[in-house]
């Protein structure tokens, strides 16, 4: 009984808003401009012209005219109505997509790895930040990742020491016979790496995509076209 | 400020605040928000779509001023001619309309199958044009053009060109089923994946850039309404929802989910 | 080393509030205490800013506001930036939308850049509609509506906004269709918006065109990049801070690359974080 009763205000708050709005939108023009001025109501602009003193005359919008006008009760409701709703709606979903690549984003196998990396490169190359960090960090973390790898896969604990000594000690020589400038090696460096992966593999990847989706498009328009698909007429 | 700017805030706040209540968990005033959201959005494209296309270009060519129509007593100004034509997209229109009755359903399939019609008409010029024949001349690039750097990390390159070419054709490999994907062929499309899983990742990486966008918009709107101009509106609705919501949840506490 | 395991499997099934309030922190904190970081120009931001720099001065552009309050963060300071740099070189814009919301979208930019103090401090901006700018409105109909300003823009507009006779509008004369432009911009945020300007506005007319775009739609709308159909991109707000970077007015992107940087920051921790509990209890699992 009590979940009924609170759906049905639910309901019925969602046709209220409705009315308010079409009302609002077909009903009540919500601007009448005196001079450069705009008030909501004829009542509104006749006082405004009495307490000023001016000699102005009250100009009503033109219907139609009065949805694109600045300063009108329409927009009023879209500037604090509308918008904010719709705009958090969207905005929801930025707590959901964190949540969601915590969970669900794993590198269970090479192209899952692949997606991921991918995806963190793009993610921290494309800002700021990502001009902060040094190539030669990327490369730390590299080398330690790979042991990681020969760790788990190979278990040769002599093998993973001698890769991180190495690898370290090569890093660590050229950094300092180079003076570890923050952009070199240009392909450790997040921003220009972003900036390949972006205009290149992933490119190559979106055009076959683009390629594909139009080629399905041009096919299925013809066949809407020699009436071969009626499935949009529910048949 | 005005008194109605700042009523506006204070709505804006409570219907923000109100959705990003749903984080804690689903509760009165996320419904509020979601249901004023619906009725408001259906209005509002109702009217926006009404006043800029059907009142000036179809009411405005049907009566016009001094028009063969204007005995009706309507005359909408715009600056058109009267065009007869223009009955038959008013027709189709009122036909939609009246397809919600049971018994009429079929009246708006003619106005479907015209539209239809239209869109795949330009869909299939458009797509022909813009995403296969001129992208496909993209890809037909000379590889070795004489002048390119053999390696070069962003910008024209010989190496560059050779993973762009390669990386379309196997990515497009990829969804051609017709013939099974083994052997060299499936060695080759295995490639392609890679290169769509570069793809998607990198999509992945712009919408999680995207959303973060949208969020820091949405709180700087926020951080906004709570200035004094704004009577600290987003403070004053904050304190309110938190302490109702804290006990709303006293009252009604949460069924462990599993 | 069990015992730091036991801790990142624990923090590993951390409930999902917390990683909303850690977001929602890393967003805030940065936008009350402002952090100014280096902004870097990609590539296809300086093509795009390029692209608009090299128009011919005091022509006649086309500015399509295509998008809505909810993807207002990104493309916003997108076109009030192109607007203050077309403005700067003296063109005439035209204001089309293909978004019912556009038009206020269009009101807002036009009503932040009127009288904005230029950054040289002397100079203001000044500009004046049916002068400067016009704004043509909202018609619906998506691809519909390019196709009919390709073919016949006085048949998709008779009014403007403001319902006032486009025939009657001085600034109007001379304009027939897309082919009188020089230049044509889309702010867009997906359906109908860049794809459809590519398609059935800018190849058909050779009318060169570029766009911004939300982040979510750059991937698709990349290839007409590098084949030129579009001149350079500029990709979501961080897109719209490089160009605020080279137009030198410092807005609302810039402003936000500190939110967005440690929120990615803080996103990637997650991603690596929930990865390394991910294969460590896998681990755990296979030996027991």
């Amino acid at each position: 009984m009590l979940k009924q009763q609170s759906g049905w205000i639910y309901s019925a708050i969602a046709i209220a808003s409705f009315f308010f709005a079409f009302i609002i939108g077909f009903f009540i023009r919500g601007a009448y401009f005196v001079g450069e001025d705009v008030y909501f109501s004829q009542k509104a602009a006749e006082a405004a012209i009495l307490s000023s003193g001016s000699s102005e005359v009250v100009v009503p919008v033109d219907w139609g005219a009065h949805v694109q006008t600045d300063g009108s009760l329409f927009q009023w409701m879209f500037k604090y109505i509308f918008s904010p709703l719709s705009a958090t709606m969207f905005a929801l979903l930025a707590f959901f997509v964190a949540s969601a690549s915590f969970r669900a984003f794993r590198a269970r196998n090479f192209e899952a790895s692949l997606l991921l990396v991918a995806g963190i490169i793009i993610m921290l190359g494309r800002v700021p930040v990502g001009s902060l960090i040094s190539s030669w960090t990327i490369m730390y973390i590299l080398a330690f990742s790979i042991g990681i790898g020969i760790n788990t896969y190979v278990k040769n604990r002599n093998m993973v020491f001698g890769w991180i000594l190495g690898s370290c000690g090569l890093i660590t020589g050229f950094g300092m016979t180079m003076g570890w400038p923050i952009d070199q090696p240009a392909i450790f460096f997040l921003p220009a790496l972003q900036e390949w992966i972006y205009l290149v593999p992933n490119l190559a990847g979106s055009r076959a995509i683009l390629i594909g989706i139009g080629l399905g498009i041009v096919a299925t328009s013809l066949r809407y076209i020699f009436g071969l698909e009626k499935s949009y007429l529910g048949e | 400020m005005s008194f109605s700017a700042i009523l506006g805030a204070w709505i804006a706040a409570f219907l923000t605040l109100g959705i990003f209540s749903y984080l804690y968990r689903d509760n009165p005033f996320y419904k509020i928000a979601e249901h004023v959201f619906v009725g408001v959005s259906a209005a509002y494209v109702a009217a926006i779509s009404f006043w800029t296309q059907i009142y000036p270009n179809l009411f405005g060519r049907l009566f016009p001023k001094d028009g063969p129509l204007a005995f009706t007593g309507l005359e909408f100004d715009f600056n058109h001619e009267f065009n007869i034509l223009y009955l038959f997209p008013m027709l189709l229109g009122i036909m939609m309309l009246i397809s919600v009755f049971q018994q009429f359903n079929w009246m708006a399939r003619w106005g479907i199958a015209y539209t239809v019609a239209i869109a795949a008409g330009l869909k299939a010029f458009g797509y022909l044009n813009s995403n296969v024949l001129n992208q496909v001349k993209a890809s037909s690039v000379d590889i070795f053009s004489g002048s390119l750097p053999l390696f070069s990390l962003n910008g024209d390159s010989v190496f560059n060109n050779i993973v762009l070419v390669v990386g379309t054709l196997s990515a497009l490999m990829y969804f051609y089923f017709s013939k099974e994907q083994t052997g060299n062929f499936g060695r080759f499309t295995r490639l392609g994946i890679y290169f769509l899983m570069v793809s998607f990742g990198a999509s992945f990486g712009f919408a999680v850039m995207g959303r973060i966008s949208l969020l820091v918009g949405r709180f700087n709107d926020l951080i906004e309404y709570s200035s004094a101009d704004y009577n600290y509106a987003t403070l004053g609705v904050l304190v309110f929802i938190i302490v109702t919501l804290g006990f709303w949840s006293f009252q009604n506490p949460e069924r462990k989910e599993n | 080393m069990k015992f730091l395991e036991d801790i990142i499997l624990r923090l590993g099934a951390v409930d999902r509030r917390v990683i909303f309030v850690l977001i929602g922190l890393a967003v805030l904190i940065p936008l009350l205490t402002p952090i100014s970081l280096p902004v870097r120009e990609t590539p296809t931001t300086v093509k795009f800013y390029d692209g608009i720099d090299n128009i011919p001065k005091n022509s006649k552009v086309l500015v399509s506001f295509d998008y809505g309050p909810s993807t207002r963060p990104e493309i916003h300071p997108m076109n009030v930036g192109v607007l203050r740099h077309m403005l700067r070189n003296g063109h005439q814009i035209y204001i089309s939308c293909l978004w019912p919301d556009g038009i206020y979208m269009a009101l807002d930019a036009l009503e932040e850049i009127t009288d904005e103090v230029n950054p040289d401090n002397v100079s203001t901006f000044d500009i004046k509609e049916y002068e400067d700018y016009i704004l043509l409105g909202y018609r619906p109909g998506a691809e519909a509506v390019i196709k009919g300003l390709a073919s016949d823009l006085r048949k998709v507009y008779t009014v403007d906004a403001n319902g006032n006779f486009i025939d009657d509008i001085e600034m109007m004369d001379g304009i027939k269709n897309l082919n009188d432009f020089a230049y044509i911009y889309s702010g867009s945020a997906g359906y109908p918006g860049t794809f459809e300007w590519v398609k059935y506005g800018g190849d058909p007319t050779g009318v060169p065109m570029s766009s911004g775009t939300t982040s979510v739609q750059v991937n698709e709308v990349i290839p007409y990049v590098q084949t030129g159909q579009l001149i350079g991109l500029l990709a979501g707000m961080p897109g719209a801070a490089e160009y605020e970077k080279l137009i030198n007015v410092p807005g609302i992107a810039i402003q936000g690359m500190a939110a967005q940087s440690f929120a990615h920051i803080v996103i990637v921790f997650f991603i690596v974080f929930g990865n390394l509990a991910f294969f460590l209890k896998q681990r755990r699992d296979r030996k027991y």
